[in-house]
Order: C-alpha cells, then structure tokens, then sequence
C-alpha cells in the first residue's frame, strides 16, 4: 500500500515567540515492511538554523533554530510511504536483523521509564491479562485485548504528561495511554517493547486517525520478530498504520519539543492526512 | 604507614616552628585563601602541612595512573560508540540501559571535539611500601584540581621554610601545556567552566573559581549561555562571544533542557547538540560518569585489568579496592593553644589529557585528611625531586595557539542583571523603611484634624501600594494602634530582606571578603532588629542601605558593576515615588499643600526646605523640589538625569532617550496645579525601562518547555 501523507502542526502565539529551538520527531524512518519514498519537511517561518541526525533509537530527528521574533510556526510533512502487509513484512526480512533484535535493543526496550513505571494496580492487571497465554505474542494479544475491553477513549482527560499508572486508574485517555499502559504492563513480565507513533489511515473506522497516533511493538522472539499491537483499536498492525519513529516511551519520540522565549499561551493544532495512493 | 611514612616527612621539620606558629602559620595559610576567594560561601580547610611523595613513588603512580585514565577513558569511549563491551557481555546490556548515568543522547560513532574522559582524578590510599589501592575513580566532574593548583602556592608563602629544604617538582610545564591544549581543542575560542544554576552543599566555589583563575576562564552559569545556532554563546554587555570548550562542573543529568526535560532555566538548550556536532568541546563529556555506576564499575574494572596485562604486559598498579588502611598524617594545631592533630589521608592524585602527548600526571596532587572535627583538610602533595628518580614531564611545546583568555574584565549578563536587581532591592528596602517610618510617626499621635485624617488615608494608600499593609486596610478608617500592627517589622519586611540577601549572595563575588562582610554585617544587624519593631528596625535598614552604597560605590566598581548597581537603585526610586508621589499629589489646593508636606517628609527633605525656604514651601514650590529639581539627590527629576547618563555609557540610546523623555515630562508636571496623571504615567514608564533593560542587556532565560506538536491521539 503506497500513502501520500500530510501531517500539519501550526503554532499560533498570543505574544511573538523571540527566539525558539525545537526538536521534531516529524521524518519517518525506514523500517521492515516500510518504505519512505520521499519525505519532506516545510517549515515556516524558514528557520535560522536546521540540523538533521539520526537519534539514538534510529529515528530521524531534526533541530530547527528561529532566532527571529514570529508569532506563528507552521511545520508541514508531506511524505509519499509505501507500507507492506506483515505476512510480506517477515519474508522479506526473513534471517535479516529486522526479524532480530541486539541485546541491546532488549535491554533498552526492557527498562522501564518515568511515563511506564509500574504500580501494583500495573503488576496485578499485567499477570492477570497474561495468564495462560502462553508465548509472547500470545500475551501481546492478551494485553491488547485487555485494555481495548477496560479502557474508554476520551480525548481531553490526559495530557503528554500523564503516566501509565495515572492512566490505568482512570481507564481512559488516547492512544498514548492506551499504549503506555500496555508498556508498563509488558516490561512488568519482562517482555521489551517500543512506543511506536505514526499515522493511521484517514477515513477507517478507527480511532486516532487523522492525527499523530501511537502503538505498541512488542518482541516476540526470533521467529515473529517485532510484532505491532494497536491496543486502542484493539487490531494487530497491518498496511493501515505507517511509523514515524519508536522509542520507550513517548518522551523518546514527542514530535516536537522546545524551549522559546516569550510566546505567551499557544495550542498547537494538528492536520493529519494519510489517503492511499493506490491499491496494492 | 609508620616511622617511614612519607606523609610525616616534613614533621620534624614543622616541629620545629613550635605549635603557636604552626597554628598562626594555618591561620596565614587561610587568610591568603580568604583573600583569593572573595565571595566563595564556604572558606576551604587548609592544613599548612604538606604531604611528601618521593619522586620514584611519584613517578611510578602518576604513570599508572594515566595507564588508568587511558583505559578509562576507552571503556567510555567503547560504550557510547562502538559498545563492543556490551557486545562481548562484559557489561550487561540491562545494566547499562538502566543505569541513571546512562545518556543515550551522547551514544555515536562520529566522535567528540575532546576525548570524552579528558580530566581524571583517583582518590588513593597509598601503604608505607609504596603499594596503592584506588578508592575512588573521579571520571564526571572532577573536584580538587582548582584547590590542588592553588594549594602549592600559598602553601609555599605560609611555609617558606619547608620550600626551601626541598627541590619540588613544578606543575608549571604541565598546567601550562594543558592550557595550551585547552586552547587548541576550544579553536581559539572561549575557555570557560560551567557551573549548575542552582548551588547544592556539594559544589565548592572555592575549587571551581580557583580552577578558573589558574587557566584564565571565566566562570559561567546556563543562564550566561545561548545556543542561538550551531554554538553555545556566552552572553555579556557587550554583545555575545562564541564559547567553544567548557570545563563542566554540573551535573550531566538536567544539562540541556531541550532534550531532557527539567528546568529550561537549569541548562543549556541545544548544548547536547552542540556537542554531538562537533561546534563544542567539554570535559569530561557528559554521561563519562556512567562507569561510575556500582554495577558497572565492577565489570569495568575486570575489563580495563585484562587490557592493562595486554597491553603492558604486566598487572594494574592501580586497581580499585576498598578497606585500605590509609596513612595518618600530622595535622597543624588549629589555635595556639591547641596541640598537633592527626587523621586519616586520602591522595588524590590528578591527570590531564594533554591532545597528543596523551594523559600527563599533574606531579603532586590534594591530600584529604578526614580532621577529628568531621571537617576535611586540605594538604598539598609536594614531589620532591632528588635528580635521579623524579620523572619531570618533558612536555613538547604546541603551536602558537594561546588560550582567549576571557576577560574577566567582561561583566556576565547574569551578573549585571543581578547588581541592578541588587539596587533595586536595596532601594525597595529603604524606600519602605523611610514609609513606615513616616506612617508610624505621623500615626501615632493621630488627631481629628481634618489635615492629619487626610494625610492618614494618603499613607495608607501609599503603604497599601508598597504591599506593606493590606490593601483592604487600605480605604478603611485604622486606628493608629491597628496600623502599628499592620506594619510590624517582621512580617512586612521578610521579603524585602530576603531579596536583597538571595541578590547579595548572587553578587557576593564581585566584593573582596572585607567589604562582604561588611555588608553582611550591615544586613545581620537588620535581622537582629526585626523583633524589636520599627524604632530599631528602620535605622538599621538605613543604615544596611548606607553601608551598601558605600561598599558598592568603592569596591564593586569594577567592570561596569557600579553602573549596573546605581541604575537599578535609580530606577527603583523613581518607579516608587513617582508611584507615591501620584497618591500624595492628587488633590489639588489645601489638600495638595498637605500631600506635598507629607511628600517632602517621605524624601526627607525638611533640612533643604528649612535652609532653602525656610520652612515647608508653597505647593508650586515644593512640586519644583520633588519632581523636577536637577541637582537635588532625592527628586524624580535627579533619578531621570541619572538613569539617562547610565544608559548613554551602555550605548542604550532609545532608553537613554526615554529617560530624559521622562525628565522633560517632570519638569511639565512640576509646573501644573494636578501632577497625579503625569506621575502615573513616569511610574509606567520607570517599569517600561526596567523591561527594555532587561530585554536589551539581560536577556532573561528561556520562558517554557514545551513537548507536544499535539498529543496523539
């Protein structure tokens, strides 16, 4: 499945921002069964100064400078990413690394993090969701059930801040909780696993399409390699998500921080458009 | 160590001055410490008494422990590039991944300006045979090195005796190619040490600012420092100056808010990129410190054992352990009275990474003795060299590459922002000081002259204006007894002192320590007066205000403080009583008269008036005094003419314009029967000033951290 997809963020200041540098998380990156053909980012005002890197998770990270007073900032991606059903994904990185993972891709996806830190309630709906379900891709289905069945999607209630414990004890909030939860809860029986955000495809009967959306990617071993659960809409990933980036939490991969100064209060709006270009 | 003990070399000698000048020696030795380190909170403990290394155990310990900080230095290296430690399991990937320490942002393979480990220290407990044991590895922020340099001077001037029974190996050659080092890896650019924002019981000013005169570079702050494009840029009065090496002395964990979260004002935004692109150079590199993490330290320590072998050939010298028996060295009395002490001594021995010429051993180094009081003593190490066994580092002399030394000349921002909040927090003092003082005397005798109830409701206003009573108080009929209470010293005063103390502690090194402590003193009388109300307090505050003028008007003229100082004092008093004089010049004809007596009593004018007029002068009059007289200290005019002349010397021209806009529009008011409206808007204007001042000089700190581009959803 090949998309064409538009992802806009728009800051407007009440007073001019005098000076900014941000980091964005906004390149997606290449991986098994995906494919970026072309990705660009337009940001207005042009900034002072812009470095691209490649972070420590393998995500493409991009510094933008604006050391001029501007009371708006417009980042627009228009990205043209071709993704492949998992079936093909595993032939194709059949024996390659995409279908293994270093120790240290384990032990880094192990640790738990300010956002997944375990409480009891976590530890005792982590053992209880996974009981019996045998292998780790049987327990990643468990949990992914688990939480789509107890938690209520409610936009508005949780912030970028909110903990996986804070948001299992509400049992509702956005795909970001849903997915932090579902890390806690996994890295509570020892399983790695990744925050990964990306897009859904616009116009499913889905949630958190048409925005940044946010996953869970879980190791289950050599033969499956890194498998994708979507915990808020209760699916399997297939052709219908596409990655931006992964880390441990999302902290690791918020698409875009800063530190400015000045810019009085600001809400930062977000188009998402992920429309594909053709059937395959 | 016994009868042999190298560290009581010197005993007999020391002897025999005798233990009265033994102790005056140490009260020297602090003295001249005290002298060089203006402003530093906590003086340094100083034992006059060296400890002696003989130069073959010298030499022998500075090459193993440069062995030591290369192999250190290429675990870490190893661990945030290549990784082929984790890779062989020699340190646990979860171990690491878990480790605090860890800063993943600092992990890849493209390499730093400077080796990641470039400053080593190892706190060693050394056996009377030469054997040692190192207790501690230093490979983060390295502490002592400042003190270490410093020490073998003034120990040298308190004990000139002991110098000369000895032929001492020099620091000199090694400090000075290290500097030159410095300078090469900093491309000519600024040298400078970073300290955290926040001071912690654990910093010692005493180092880091000895550490920053020896190699010349100024001592900064985050809140000195800008990432405005590829760089770090140190902000000063006189525009900004790319920084290109830092010696880091905070913690690596809240160093660059941008991609660490915390405190925007505790870190440098951008500096973790900065690095990573190779525009800056910082030692030790952030995240050196994860080896000193239990778990891994002890995988590293099996590590760098196996390729010491390898490489030398032969066992570590220097291996960590713990439970050494540590030498007991001699301790000079602390008072003539007193007799020689004894304690427990840790060495700790310093290594520099000088580029090409690899680690150099700095020869000598700090001995810690651990005093029967709880306190730690700082000795000099001195290696004596006897010709033949003491190995002087033979160190090739660079280019002409010299260290920019910064200027200290140069006035930080920070510390210009800090004098002028410095003035203006004295004045706020004073100014209350002088309204409670009026309020309190012109109450306590309250009468039902029509006058005296007028002049009443005006102080309340004012006082209410000042937040030094309630602003419910404010419109109500008090009583005199219930304003007395309102304006109990302790209560209205606390924050008021407490500014000027938290400001004075910021500003404290740009006095020597006679004058701080004159200050001090000054302030610790204000405090000691609080209990006992208004009739001690106010003098004393008066007093405190005096002596801060003074001192600041003949010791903190350096560089621009004096200006930065006066300015905020300036604007302060004209921002508060053109605030007041628009409450007490409100009314216009017999109330007007009463207000502009009132006015005049604020300023403290009476004196003038008498010799001038008199008497308390007709209302046209006394408004020419108040706002518009040139000459005269406390009118609003004076602090116009001022404030205009301190900007022009900063080449401020808008807000030098401004301020003499502001004298032209008192000279107005003072001719018109209701100045009120005019003097608001000078109180606006005086506020207006202090922003663009500090927008212009100070540049304030970044306002807020955001993490978002919209929660997914």
């Amino acid at each position: 499945m090949i998309y064409d997809l538009t992802h806009r963020t728009l800051y407007k200041y009440s007073e001019p921002s005098l000076f900014a540098r941000h980091l964005l998380h906004l390149l997606p990156r290449t991986r098994s069964g995906q494919h970026v053909r072309e990705a660009c980012l337009r940001i207005l005002p042009v900034p002072d100064f812009r470095f691209e890197e490649i972070d420590y998770f393998g995500n493409a990270l991009t510094t933008i400078v604006l050391v001029a007073p501007h009371d708006m900032l417009e980042i627009t991606l228009r990205a043209v990413i071709e993704v492949e059903a998992p079936a093909a994904r595993n032939a194709t990185a059949a024996g390659g690394r995409a279908c293994g993972a270093t120790a240290a891709e384990i032990a880094e996806f192990s640790v738990t993090t300010a956002l997944t830190r375990a409480d009891a309630a976590i530890a005792a709906f982590a053992h209880d969701a996974a009981a019996g379900r045998g292998d780790a891709f049987g327990v990643g289905l468990a949990m992914m059930q688990a939480i789509h069945e107890r938690f209520t999607y409610r936009p508005g209630v949780t912030s970028v801040a909110t903990t996986a414990a804070a948001a299992l004890a509400r049992r509702e909030g956005v795909c970001q909780d849903y997915a932090h939860v579902m890390l806690a809860a996994l890295r509570v029986l020892g399983l790695p696993c990744r925050y990964v955000s990306g897009w859904l495809r616009s116009g499913e009967a889905t949630r958190g399409a048409e925005q940044s959306h946010a996953w869970v990617s879980l190791w289950t071993g050599p033969g499956r390699g890194w498998v994708d659960f979507d915990p808020t809409n209760n699916i399997v990933v297939g052709c219908e998500h596409a990655t931006l980036a992964w880390g441990r939490d999302f902290d690791d991969v918020s698409p875009v921080r800063g530190v400015i100064r000045g810019g009085g209060q600001h809400i930062p709006t977000v188009e998402v458009a992920m429309q594909p270009r053709t059937s395959s | 160590m016994t009868g042999t003990n190298p560290a009581r070399r010197f005993l007999p000698f020391a002897m025999t001055l005798g233990t009265r000048e033994l102790a005056a020696r140490k009260a020297a030795l602090r003295r001249m410490a005290a002298v060089q380190l203006p402003g530093v909170a906590r003086a340094p403990e100083y034992d006059p008494l060296p400890v002696m290394l003989p130069g073959g155990l010298a030499a022998r310990l500075g090459r193993a422990l440069c062995r030591r900080a290369a192999l250190l230095g290429g675990a870490i290296d190893d661990l945030y590039s290549v990784r082929s430690l984790v890779a062989a399991g020699t340190v646990s990937a979860a171990t690491l991944s878990a480790a605090d320490g860890w800063l993943r942002q600092m992990v890849g393979d493209a390499g730093l300006v400077a080796p990641r480990l470039a400053l080593y220290a190892a706190d060693l407990a050394i056996d009377a045979v030469g054997g040692a044991v190192v207790l501690r590895d230093h490979v983060d922020i390295v502490p002592g090195l400042g003190h270490a340099i410093a020490l073998r001077r003034f120990t040298g001037a308190a004990m000139p005796e002991l110098v000369r029974s000895v032929t001492l190996v020099g620091r000199g050659p090694v400090i000075e190619r290290w500097r030159e080092d410095l300078a090469h890896w900093a491309g000519g650019g600024l040298v400078a040490l970073l300290e955290g924002e926040a001071e912690s019981a654990a910093d010692d000013g005493a180092d880091a600012a000895l550490l920053a005169r020896a190699i010349g570079a100024p001592r900064l702050r985050p809140a000195d420092l800008d990432c405005f494009g590829e760089a770090p840029e140190f902000r000063t009065l006189t525009g900004s100056r790319p920084v290109r090496l830092l010696i880091r002395r905070m913690a690596a964990s809240a160093i660059d808010p941008l991609e660490q979260g915390g405190n925007p004002a505790a870190g440098i935004a951008g500096v973790l990129g900065a690095l990573r692109r190779q525009q800056l150079a910082m030692l030790n590199a952030p995240g050196s410190g994860v080896i000193n993490e239990p778990a891994i330290a002890a995988s590293i320590e099996v590590a760098i054992g196996a390729a010491h072998e390898a490489a030398f050939g032969e066992p570590m010298m220097l291996c960590a352990g713990a439970g050494a028996d540590l030498p007991i060295v001699p301790l000079a009395p602390e008072s003539d009275s007193a007799a020689m002490g004894e304690a427990a001594c840790v060495l700790r021995l310093f290594a520099l990474h000088c580029g090409s010429t690899g680690w150099v051993a700095l020869p000598g180094g700090l001995g810690l003795a651990q005093g029967p009081d709880g306190m730690t003593h700082m000795k000099d190490v001195w290696v004596v060299d006897r010709g033949e066994d003491a190995e002087m580092p033979r160190l090739p002399v660079r280019g002409a590459v010299s260290l920019a030394r910064a200027a200290t000349s140069v006035l930080p921002s920070r510390a210009a922002d800090d004098l002028f909040w410095l003035g203006r927090a004295v004045e706020r003092l004073e100014a209350a000081g002088r309204l409670c003082a009026l309020a309190q005397s012109g109450l306590a005798e309250s009468s039902a002259l029509p006058h005296e109830q007028f002049q009443r409701e005006l102080l309340l206003r004012c006082l209410a204006r000042q937040q030094l009573i309630s602003p419910d108080l404010a419109g109500r009929n008090v009583t005199a007894r219930q304003l007395r209470e309102a304006i109990r010293g302790e209560a209205v005063f606390a924050p008021l002192i407490e500014a000027v103390r938290r400001l004075l502690a910021a500003t404290s090194d740009r006095f020597s320590p006679t004058m701080l402590a004159t200050i001090e003193g000054a302030l610790e009388r204000v405090l000691a007066a609080r209990a006992a109300g208004l009739v001690k307090l106010v003098p004393a505050i008066f007093g405190f205000a005096a002596t801060c003028a003074g001192v600041i008007g003949e010791d903190a003229a350096r560089d621009g403080a004096l200006l930065f100082a006066t300015l905020g004092q300036r604007l302060e008093r004209l921002f508060g009583l053109a605030g007041s004089f628009a409450i007490l010049l409100e009314e216009e004809g017999g109330r007007l008269a009463a207000g502009a007596s009132l006015a005049i009593e604020l300023i403290d004018a009476g004196m003038t008036c008498e010799q001038r007029y008199g008497g308390i002068p007709e209302p046209d009059t006394a408004l020419r005094l108040l706002l518009a007289d040139p000459a005269y200290p406390r009118s609003l005019l004076f602090q116009a003419i001022a404030l205009a002349e301190g900007f022009e010397r900063l080449d401020a021209a808008a807000e030098a314009a401004e301020a003499r806009a502001i004298g032209v529009a008192l000279k107005a008011a003072a001719g018109s029967a209701s100045p009120r409206t005019a003097l608001a808007a000078v109180e606006a204007r005086a506020a207006d000033l202090s922003s663009a001042l500090t927008g212009r000089l100070f540049a304030p700190p970044a306002s807020c951290q955001h993490r978002d581009g919209a929660a997914p959803a």
